[in-house]
């Protein structure tokens, strides 16, 4: 049934109640406000997915393979920090004041291209400049390297963005504006970064 | 109910349009929002409050909660926006999400005789010396939302949806997951009801 099909009755109708109401700035302004106060941030994320109440049984089933995933885990991440680790704290401190090392940039991209996950989901990052001229994102996911993901400038406006492959999962990260100046993402929520050695913003990749 | 009423714009209705067409909004926007960028999102609210406000006051039994009603579906949409799909279409998953929250809102209490007495106290609250044909628009605005009111919500809310937020068949298949023959046969029942009461105040 198309709009030509209507009976005429029912097609006033259908006019009268196509008005819109009047959306009142004060009320537009209302819901930002609420919506902004009930945003969940990651630290929050248990509560979107409360975990389910399991059997005894189903207990030690899941907590025998948690252990044993967390073994491998452990002895996974010691062979990847005796290679990454190194470098990417080196490079991390370097770009709070100045450009990486053309070597160690060469080092560290080799590494993370190495461990390009295929489950890797595209995010867009944004950010919002106008003084800048170069920005870059840099975060764990291409080992803190500036050269990596340079940004690009979206027209004449301030809104530097890229679209990088992110492995599902919590990443922290930044923006490095000239390459001189780290800057969180004024959008995201903090955390506090071990190897970065102060706070870096957080994106969760993928569903939670 | 003043809401219903006296806060409509008394201007020609515009023609049907696609929802894309109706508030297209960038892709590079609703990103952003994904985000957490406040300002894309307010855009979006924006875009869509006047929209949510009329599909609200026409699936609430109770019209009066339509601002609180959308407030919530958008709080919603905030939260689930990082989770948001592009494949999946913007406008379609905010109008289930909204649809959702009308459906949990009318569960909460039926109150229609809230509305019928909310009409009458609007209408009388028009100001003296109004001319006569603007009180027939709003007897007629009045008949209409009261008709509407009355179709079964599981009709009207794919009356709604088709012919005044001008979504298609096939997009509201897809969203409700109700069978595109079903979905016309709810219009038309829809449909038919309407004529029946309007055909009586018709002027």
């Amino acid at each position: 049934m198309s709009d030509s099909d209507l009976d005429p009755i029912v097609g006033r109708a259908v006019d009268e109640l196509r008005r819109l109401p009047v959306a009142e700035p004060a009320a537009i302004a209302r819901v930002v406000a609420a919506s902004a106060a009930a945003r969940l941030t990651p630290a929050d994320e248990p509560l979107i997915a409360p975990p389910r109440e399991r059997s005894i049984t189903k207990r030690l089933v899941v907590g025998g393979c948690a252990a044993a995933v967390v073994a491998l885990a452990t002895l996974g991440a010691w062979q990847w920090r005796a290679r990454v680790s190194a470098p990417v704290r080196a490079t991390a401190a370097i770009a709070m004041q100045a450009p990486a090392s053309t070597a160690g940039q060469r080092e560290i991209r080799e590494i993370s291209s190495a461990d390009v996950d295929a489950s890797a989901v595209a995010h867009q990052f944004v950010f919002q400049s106008s003084a800048a001229h170069t920005v870059a994102v840099v975060g764990d996911f291409n080992a803190w390297n500036p050269a990596d993901a340079e940004m690009t400038r979206s027209g004449t406006s301030n809104l530097w963005s890229i679209t990088l492959p992110i492995a599902p999962g919590r990443h922290v990260y930044g923006f490095m504006i000239d390459d001189t100046l780290f800057s969180l993402d004024p959008q995201a929520p903090k955390a506090r970064d071990p190897d970065l050695g102060t706070n870096g913003s957080v994106i969760i990749v993928g569903k939670p | 109910m003043d809401d219903i009423v006296l806060r409509f714009n008394l201007v020609p209705p515009p023609l049907l349009r696609s929802p894309a067409q109706a508030a297209a909004l960038d892709s590079a926007t609703i990103t952003r929002a994904k985000l957490g960028d406040i300002d894309a999102f307010t855009r979006i609210v924006e875009a869509y409050y006047a929209r949510c406000l009329r599909f609200a006051a026409s699936m609430l039994r109770n019209p009066d909660e339509a601002e609180d009603v959308v407030q919530d579906a958008f709080v919603r949409l905030y939260r689930a926006l990082p989770r948001y799909e592009e494949r999946q279409r913007f406008e379609s998953w905010l109008f289930q999400i909204l649809g959702n929250c009308c459906r949990t809102a009318n569960t909460v209490a039926v109150r229609e005789s809230i509305r019928s007495s909310d009409d009458e106290r609007a209408l009388a609250q028009l100001p003296a010396g109004d001319r006569a044909d603007h009180r027939l628009d709003n007897e007629w605005s009045i008949a209409v939302r009261q008709a509407l009111a009355e179709v079964p919500e599981y009709n009207r809310e794919i009356f709604v949806l088709h012919y005044i937020e001008g979504f298609s068949y096939e997009e509201i298949e897809r969203m409700t997951g109700v069978k595109r023959s079903a979905l016309k046969m709810r219009v038309k029942r829809a449909s038919d009801f309407l004529r029946g009461r309007l055909g009586k105040v018709d002027r």
